[in-house]
């Protein structure tokens, strides 16, 4: 089922969660809503769901405007943080609560259901756990058993709002992976809402990022790290270090040397603006051509070393990232720099 | 730990403790833990006061009721008034505990999951009770339910007696221990927040489905911890109940009304007798609401109990 989201926006009081946001995504899609908290990820989510009701726009379900049905009317399947299993309920009917709940002529019999309960429980890998209550389950066995709960419905978008936010980071690893290959077993349209870029990039068809109520860009994992589109991405998805420069006659200045970076979009307007500069795509030689820089700050962290320089004649303080094991330059040397790709932006 | 303070330790130790016998090694204490003797006067103090005011008085109750034997406490009950008494008592209960019921649910429900202006007005207002004498309460029943009250005309012409009268004796008992149940659902439902029923809506089940398999199991417990205590106070109310009841034997006696009017009457064991079985029924509800929290502490209310 794809899911068309056109101009939707939302207002809470005097504050706009959503700015008018236009998204498409494509039956099958594994998709990522990226940002920062406040960034009106979740209220797109929610949206969707039915939970929150948009200020204006429209939500179209496999080309049926599904604006004014009411939650229970979407079928969609909503898997929560903190999952939301009823406590009270054995995990088998958590799973059949939303069959269980249908009017009588809809119903499945109760062998039906059942069936139903065990092949969901064994495609959760937790076979034989239908007694059990959720208090005896692990926080990741239980995110499963939410998660099979929501597809018991046969929902048609399954949505999931920051489905690992409340494990530990090794479940959390594990849980990826597995929804990944789970994905691509059961191929459900699914939407879901992460802080965590590594998540997103690492799970995820294509990412959306979001930022201020606003999609700043929507791109497969490789567009939106290797090619950022907007300053806010260049800082919120991977790390990067800001530098003031100057362009003139189109070419970047840092202080007073020119740097000649490969690929750099042309600026057209000359003056101060912004360049965004990875660490991993810094590289440092004794001698030679470059931007030359003195080593002001070393930091070993795990397995790689990030070196900071300063550009001769400014403040400016590049990162490079080395492996660990490599001999690290001593504070007060010399380098020549080399940056092989950076973002440019007009201030 | 410095020379100097170990001395400044034993010397305290040595201070305090009554025998003075030869140093001993300093008790290293936990700087929130009092001394000994603190913690002895305090307990001593705790209990005695207890044990004066408490529990003296409900032991007392039960040898006064059977002072005169097993026979004379018998025959306090086969008084027709006392029969009317508990019945009426009971019945009161019956109706008051299950309207306020109602009402604790939906007022919890409103103040839980909704936001609307006036909402910390309407928190204050269910405590008023807890604050207004119960005496005032009935007053005012009285002042606007009488014959020449505010309401008085509506409801008699309606043909409906209300002070003097069960009505009025169940609003009576209603507005008292209206808090009960409410109060024990507010911090739970607050605190529980709503996705679990946003899961049971997701999952296709109608807003009444909802609750019933969702909401209400989500705080049962809680929920007849404070029917219980809601209970236990409907049946013991005197003061709101005594303004509008008019003790009319047989008729508007509640069991504390009796009990007062045998006390006045100095039949003494039949006082006491009717009066212990209103203890007996106030020691079961604590009882039960005792092994409630024991066992279901988890479930229960966390903002104002552990």
């Amino acid at each position: 089922m794809e899911l068309d989201i056109r101009n939707l926006t939302k207002t809470f009081g005097s504050t706009a969660a959503l700015h008018g946001v236009d998204l498409k995504v494509a039956s099958g899609e594994l998709l990522a809503l990226l940002g920062p908290s406040g960034s009106g990820k979740t209220t797109l989510l929610r949206c969707v769901a039915g939970l929150e009701i948009p200020s204006g726009g429209q939500i179209l379900f496999g080309g049926e405007d599904a604006s004014f049905k009411s939650v229970q009317e979407r079928q969609i399947g909503f898997v929560f943080q903190h999952y939301a299993l009823f406590k009270h309920l054995t995990i088998a009917d958590n799973i059949s609560y939303g069959l269980r709940v249908r009017p009588r002529r809809t119903r499945p019999s109760a062998a039906a259901i059942s069936d139903r309960v065990e092949e969901l429980l064994a495609l959760i890998q937790l076979p034989g756990y239908g007694g059990r209550y959720p208090s005896q389950l692990s926080g990741g066995q239980r995110q499963r058993v939410a998660l099979a709960r929501a597809l018991a419905v046969e929902p048609r978008v399954l949505l999931l709002d920051e489905p690992f936010g409340a494990l530990d980071a090794k479940v959390r690893k594990e849980l990826r992976l597995w929804l990944r290959e789970f994905h691509d077993r059961t191929g459900h349209t699914t939407l879901f809402v992460t802080h965590d870029q590594e998540e997103a990039l690492d799970l995820a068809d294509r990412v959306v990022v979001m930022s201020n109520g606003k999609i700043e860009q929507e791109g497969t994992p490789e567009d939106v790290y290797d090619r950022p589109a907007t300053p806010f991405v260049f800082d919120f998805i991977g790390e990067s270090v800001r530098l003031d420069i100057r362009v003139d006659k189109g070419r970047p200045f840092v202080g007073q040397q020119e740097v000649s970076i490969p690929r750099l979009p042309p600026l057209l307007v000359d003056g101060p603006a912004k360049l965004y500069v990875r660490p991993e795509h810094v590289a440092f030689r004794r001698d030679g051509e470059g931007l030359w820089a003195t080593v002001v700050s070393l930091h070993r962290s795990g397995s790689s070393r990030r070196i900071g320089f300063r550009a001769d004649g400014t403040d400016a303080v590049i990162e490079a990232l080395t492996p660990a094991d490599r001999e690290p330059p001593r504070i007060g040397d010399r380098a020549a720099l080399e940056i092989r790709a950076a973002g440019l932006f007009a201030n | 730990m410095s020379d100097g303070s170990i001395a400044a330790a034993v010397s305290l130790d040595e201070a305090t403790s009554t025998g003075g016998a030869a140093a001993r090694p300093a008790q290293r204490r936990l700087p929130t833990e009092e001394a000994p003797w603190v913690r002895r006067l305090l307990i001593g103090l705790a209990v005695g006061f207890l044990g004066l005011f408490l529990l003296l008085p409900l032991i007392t109750v039960f040898m006064e009721a059977f002072r005169k034997g097993g026979g004379a406490f018998l025959a306090a009950f086969a008084d027709p008034a006392a029969i009317d008494a508990i019945l009426l008592t009971l019945m009161v209960a019956a109706i008051a505990v299950p309207a306020n019921l109602v009402f604790g649910i939906s007022a919890a429900w409103a103040i839980a999951k909704f936001d609307f202006r006036g909402k910390a007005f309407l928190v204050t207002l269910i405590d008023l009770p807890f604050s207004v004498s119960p005496v005032v309460a009935g007053l005012v029943y009285v002042l606007l339910y009488a014959s020449h009250g505010l309401l008085g005309g509506l409801v008699q012409s309606a043909g409906i007696q209300v002070i003097f009268a069960l009505p009025g004796i169940i609003m009576a008992t209603i507005f008292v221990t209206f808090p009960f149940i409410a109060r024990e659902l507010i911090p739970l439902m607050e605190e529980l927040g709503d996705t679990d029923e946003e899961a049971a809506l997701t999952l296709g089940a109608s807003g009444w489905r909802m609750f019933w398999t969702v909401t209400l199991p989500n705080v049962k417990w809680a929920l007849l911890y404070g029917v219980l205590l809601c209970n236990a106070r409907a049946m013991g109310e005197f003061g709101a109940v005594s303004v509008v009841s008019g003790h009319i034997r047989g008729y508007t006696n509640t069991m504390p009304l009796h009990i007062e009017i045998l006390y006045n009457e100095y039949q003494f064991v039949a006082a006491f007798a009717v009066a212990s079985l209103l203890a007996a029924l106030a020691l079961v509800t604590l009882g039960i609401k005792s092994w409630l929290e024991h066992r279901y502490a988890g479930d229960l209310a966390a903002g104002h109990r552990h």
